[in-house]
């Protein structure tokens, strides 16, 4: 039954997403508000299913020992296609502990967006969260992808409805935005195609062709490619993934786009959309191009990290709309990502794995906050919202500044797990970055701290001013998704060692080759030290299958 | 017993959330006090009893309650130690919150925040008693954070004043700032111990006390510099808690928050946990004498520097605060005592026993001042009232007692315990690479002792002598306090007067936290000096009678006279906030702007450049015309048909 969930999970948001805008004109606007809730409760349920039967099956010894996760109930099923001319094309569906936390992510934000939307969105609701659960169905085949064909074909196809939902709902020159989003996407996919033509390229020889994961890992990790072939590649990737993930300078589309459309879909896209960038990079670059990701991760990647850290936390510090400042955050946070994934350690990347999580629940509810805020104030400018709100809207207060504090790091909430883990890997490669990184930790909590004083603290407006607008505070449709987010935040910061116990199992595996020894020479010599071995691999009844 | 002791942080935190869980329902707020107080006194009577079942003697007890977190090396687990020095400091944390608790129920009475404040101060509680139990030096570093957390919501309690928020803003970043070396120490450190410990299975706790002090002498061996840098780190966000110079700029703003809290967090409890992680790290600071330089002379100047800056300020609470810096300073001197040979578990029992009579003396002064603010309808600016003795009778004697321990004349507790460290310091006078360092932080604390016992004397003068009068906020009859508020201050009374004499003449301190494992225990007790005891007593007295002159002058006679250059220096707090904020907070704001628009401006135009260079290329091409998306799918057709061809040619 589990082998089946990674197509329900994409299936389900698929089908509902195309009904939902099929029948968007005959559903009533409560039936069709009914109906995508359901539909993405359900799929938060099946989500959590999914993470918990892979937490289980990590949790056996043997999990841990695989080269490359292959058995389990949720590996992948490869599925060939059968070319004219007889190629054959393996694709496969199947989750490991990463995949699973982002698909746990991507739709329990969707729920929470989706949530908070019925009371924000309010021309054609039944569209939009169409448009969101086809977003949503995009994202999971990325997470769930176990090939590159189904990869690329996910990360292309969660753009187009990420791109109606921008242009249709936000602000009046979100059109012009979107295009700019997609073309700077656009201009992302060439390079992404090129290099994941060169990954397929690297590692298949003439007679068979290698599209699955788990084949391009263990080939790269016995194959005698050289730092030269995998550097272009590398270098591809960087720019193609890196516009996705907003490595400076690539940034620019980032914060406009965050700005312009819906604060949910600003939620959607913060929380999600930005981690696929770093997700590529866990899936494709680090197994599959380890000389180039040693060579270049931690100097090139590990600088550009720090950079966005005290970049985009310097630019927060300066911004008047909350969603700029929300934006240039996200950009600084994303950079202790980066900088935890590219030290290549244990910690670093596990840290790093668990902190796209982790941003993505606090990101987004800072968000669904702000778009509450819009929505009552009629702007999106600090002063214009603040000062004094504590009084009025107590819940909302006590919950951003909630948000805002595990935003900062604060220990007890989910950020500081990730933060900490990152740095902490970081340190061992490289003290002055590290050491860098650390004033993003007091720049996060300057620019969180100041939107919390002039938002929440000082004098209360006058009456008059604030009857303007609705001057109740949260609906239950606002404030449960939010309640559940911190509960999730709370349960991480608390006891994170339940959440990051299986993500380490695949982290693990995914390092145990840098770890001999971080130089491009030992590496050679490590993977020529371990033979290929029925001990390290495996037999794996997919390879059988398909030669 | 042992498990017993999980019952002192968690009592507060069910307190805490009984509170949150009736600021939720809305209803029966008034009785918010009530878990708190019953919280806390579960804390303070476990507490007290593990202290006397656990009599001298060395023991060292943890008891773990699940694994934070086990990464790669990084292995946490969440465990309580139990030894000397953490069950001391326990000891006067669960008192002094006790009492401030009961003290509180009759202060913020009528409070539309009541139940919040509860709820606060709990939670406080709870993070603080942690952070004095964990056994491992991140989890420290957590509940140092939450400590800073709990400070900064309770010093913005009363958020509609911009004063407060701005206060509260301050309190927490300058903290941060000091936190950001700390992290990195503790970080470091992790590293640092991973280096020497031989650790193939990674099944050692790195951070925990034991690891580092069994990693200390090896690190002092082959990596000193490492221990150094360490050492510094944490010396530096041991600053920042404890409100050392240059850090101390929160503190005095921190008085924003309600007077129960400055007593508690500001005065008594958090500020002091800079003094515990000094004293927790010990064994690892007598292997980094840099740091303890450092501390030393830190704390000379902050000694002093509080004195001085004390000694013009108007507001009673202001002038309590500096005090707390300044007496806060000889605790870090002590630290720099511990520089002389294997003197370093004297200086910690000289710096713990100061912490303790401190605690006493300067939570009753708060809280006495407490009462005074509210007689005085929440005026605190000394000009504006005098004479209350007979208005404030008791509050009049409980302010003195604290007043006397203050200024440091016997019996009272403040004597004996500053005299420990200036006697350490004499003692240790003719070390032969610190002895001109140790006369010379010396005299500076003598010097901090006569200013202290100037500003004390002033205060108590100007506040309860003289003429009587009271400012229109007061009302026409103003009114002792209630019982609430005036029965625990007799509680605190008991060990302000007796807390010095007691711990002295039996030695109970130095017999409890001497036994610590990993530290060098120096067995030559030093002897008190008649003179230095001659010398201290003098010292206080003049500085009282110089005290009770200015204190009783007449406002007319200060306000005619034209300040002199050093008075407006002084009395602007030598303009060290201006400087932080002209060389720190102002220059980064700028530095921001001018990212911010280079992003807007620069960066943005080039990509708005580059981004049009393919739609101009569309245009010529007039190929793409038919709209975003369907422009957008054929890129992404075209892409998989090149994909699925290249990987065609190559089969």
């Amino acid at each position: 039954m589990t082998a089946f969930l990674p197509l329900l999970i994409i299936g389900l948001p698929l089908i509902a997403g195309v009904a939902l805008l099929l029948f968007a004109k005959q559903l009533s606007e409560a039936s069709g508000k009914a109906t995508a809730l359901w539909i993405s409760g359900t799929l938060c349920c099946l989500s959590i299913w999914q993470w918990s039967s892979v937490t289980q099956f990590l949790s056996q010894p043997a999990a841990s020992t695989a080269a490359v996760q292959q058995a389990g109930p949720l590996a992948p099923v490869p599925f060939i296609i059968t070319a004219p001319g007889g190629m054959r094309v393996q694709i496969a569906l199947g989750a490991d502990s990463i995949g699973a936390a982002m698909v746990l992510l991507t739709a329990i934000i969707g729920w929470a967006a989706l949530c908070v939307a019925t009371r924000h969105i309010h021309k054609n609701f039944t569209s939009y969260a169409g448009w969101m659960l086809l977003a949503q169905a995009g994202l999971m085949i990325v997470f769930l992808a176990m090939d590159i064909l189904l990869f690329y074909v996910g990360f292309e196809l969660a753009i187009l409805p990420l791109l109606v939902l921008i242009a249709g709902w936000g602000e009046e020159d979100s059109p012009r935005v979107a295009k700019r989003f997609v073309l700077f996407t656009l201009a992302g996919s060439i390079p992404m195609v090129l290099a994941l033509v060169g990954i397929v390229w690297l590692y298949s020889t003439p007679d068979k062709v290698t599209t699955l994961f788990s084949d391009l890992s263990l080939q790269a990790a016995t194959s005698t490619t050289t730092l030269t072939q995998q550097q272009w590649i590398f270098a591809l990737l960087v720019f193609g993934l890196g516009i996705k993930m907003a490595l400076i300078p690539l940034h620019t589309w980032l914060p406009d786009t965050y700005r312009a459309s819906a604060p949910t879909t600003a939620a959607l896209l913060a929380a999600v959309v930005l981690k696929m960038g770093l997700f590529g990079f866990l899936r494709l670059a680090i197994p599959m191009l380890p000389l180039a990701t040693a060579e270049y991760g931690p100097v090139v990647l590990g600088s550009l990290g720090v950079l966005a850290i005290v970049y985009g936390g310097l630019s927060a510090l300066a911004q008047r709309d909350i969603r700029l400042l929300l934006a240039y955050s996200s950009l600084s946070h994303v950079g202790f990502i980066t900088l935890g994934l590219f030290s290549l350690t244990r910690e670093g990347v596990a840290g790093a794995t668990l902190q796209m999580f982790n941003h993505g629940v606090t990101t987004a509810a800072m968000f669904l906050l702000a778009g509450c805020l819009i929505e009552r104030r009629g702007t999106a400018m600090i002063q214009g919202i603040g000062p004094g709100l504590a009084s009025v809207y107590p819940r909302t207060a006590i919950l951003t500044i909630f948000f805002l504090m595990a935003g900062a790091g604060m220990p007890g909430a989910n950020n500081f797990v990730g933060e900490l883990l990152a740095l902490s890997g970081m340190l061992s490669v490289s003290p002055a970055l590290a050491g860098a990184a650390i004033v993003g930790i007091l720049l996060g909590a300057w620019y969180s701290l100041r939107l919390a004083k002039d938002l929440f603290f000082g004098a209360p407006q006058k009456q008059s001013q604030l009857r303007k607008h609705p001057l109740h505070d949260l609906s239950v449709a606002e404030w449960l998704p939010l309640t559940a987010l911190v509960v999730v935040t709370l349960l991480i910061g608390l006891w994170p060692q339940s959440a990051i116990q299986s993500i380490q199992v695949d982290t693990n595996r995914l390092v145990q080759v840098y770890e001999a020894a971080p130089t491009k020479v030992a590496i050679q010599a490590h993977i020529d030290s371990v033979p290929l071995t029925s001990a390290t691999m495996p037999s794996s009844p997919n390879l059988e299958a398909t030669r | 017993m042992l498990n017993a002791i999980w019952l002192v942080p968690l009592a507060p935190l069910c307190g805490s959330l009984i509170c949150m869980a009736l600021i939720m329902a809305g209803r029966r707020k008034e009785l918010a006090h009530l878990p708190t107080i019953i919280g806390m006194a579960i804390a303070a009577v476990v507490a007290i009893v593990t202290y006397f079942e656990s009599k001298g003697g060395e023991f060292v007890v943890s008891t773990q309650a699940y694994t934070w977190l086990n990464v790669g090396t990084i292995n946490i687990p969440v465990s309580l130690r139990l030894d000397g020095l953490s069950l001391t400091h326990l000891n006067v944390v669960t008192f002094i919150s006790l009492m401030v608790a009961i003290y509180s129920s009759g202060y913020m009475k009528g409070d539309p925040g009541y139940a919040r404040f509860f709820a606060l101060i709990s939670a406080f509680v709870f993070c603080m008693s942690m952070l004095v139990l964990v056994g491992n030096l991140l989890l420290l570093y957590a509940f140092w954070e939450g400590v800073g957390l709990c400070s900064y919501l309770l010093i913005g309690f009363w958020y509609q004043k911009p004063s407060a928020a701005k206060a509260a803003m301050k309190a927490f970043l300058v903290n941060r700032l000091a936190d950001c070396a700390f992290l990195a120490g503790v970080i470091t450190l992790w590293y640092g111990v991973g280096l020497v410990l031989d650790d193939t299975t990674n099944v050692i706790a790195r951070l925990d006390y034991d690891a580092i002090f069994t990693a200390v002498p090896l690190l002092a061996a082959q990596h000193p510099d490492l221990l150094g840098w360490v050492g510094c780190f944490i010396l530096v966000g041991a600053i920042g808690k404890s409100a050392q110079f240059p850090f101390h700029v929160w503190l005095p703003d921190a008085m924003e928050g309600p007077t129960p809290v400055s007593a508690l967090i500001h005065a008594a409890t958090m500020v002091t946990a800079g003094i515990y992680l000094l004293a927790r790290m010990s064994p690892l600071l007598s292997e980094a004498p840099t740091a303890l330089l450092l501390a030393g002379w830190l704390g000379a100047i902050t000694a002093v520097l509080g004195g001085v800056i004390a000694l013009f300020q108007s507001d009673l609470k202001r002038v309590l605060a500096y005090s707390t810096i300044s007496q806060l300073g000889y605790m870090f001197l002590a630290f720099g005592a511990g520089l002389g040979d294997a003197t370093l578990s004297l200086a910690v029992v000289a710096a713990m026993f100061h912490l303790i009579t401190h605690a006493f003396f300067k939570a009753q002064l708060f809280l006495t001042a407490g009462n005074v603010m509210h007689a005085m309808g929440d005026v605190i600016d000394m000009r504006q009232f005098g004479g209350l003795k007979s208005i404030l009778p008791k509050t009049h004697i409980l302010f003195l007692l604290g007043a006397i321990a203050l200024v440091g004349l016997p019996p009272l507790a403040g004597f004996w315990s500053k005299e420990s460290i200036l006697g350490l310091l004499l003692s240790q006078s003719n070390d032969p690479v610190y002895g001109p360092v140790f006369v010379c932080w010396f005299a500076l604390g003598l010097a901090a002792a006569l200013l202290t016992a100037i500003y004390t004397s002033k205060a108590y003068f100007k506040t309860f002598h003289g003429e009587e009068h009271w400012p229109a906020e007061a009302g026409e009859h103003p009114h002792e306090a209630s019982t609430a508020m005036l029965a625990p201050l007799w509680v605190l009374a008991i060990g302000t007067v007796f807390s010095g004499i007691v711990i002295f003449y039996f030695d109970t301190l130095a017999g409890f936290i001497l036994p610590m494992p990993f530290l060098e225990v120096a067995h030559e007790h030093h002897h008190e000096s008649w003179l230095l005891v001659l010398l201290s007593i003098s010292i206080a007295v003049a500085g009282v009678l110089i005290g009770r002159w200015l204190g009783l002058r007449k406002n007319q006679a200060e306000s005619a006279k034209t300040p002199n250059a050093f008075a407006i220096f002084a009395e602007n707090r030598f303009y060290l906030d201006e400087l932080f904020y002209n060389l720190l907070v102002a220059p980064t704001l700028y530095l921001a702007s001018v990212i911010a628009a280079f992003d807007m401006h620069v960066i943005d135009s080039m990509a708005r450049y580059i981004a049009s260079l393919p739609e101009t290329i569309g245009n010529q091409i007039r190929l793409w015309q038919s709209g975003r998306v369907s422009h957008y799918a054929a890129g992404m057709v075209i892409g998989i048909i090149a994909l699925l061809t290249l990987v065609y040619l190559r089969s």
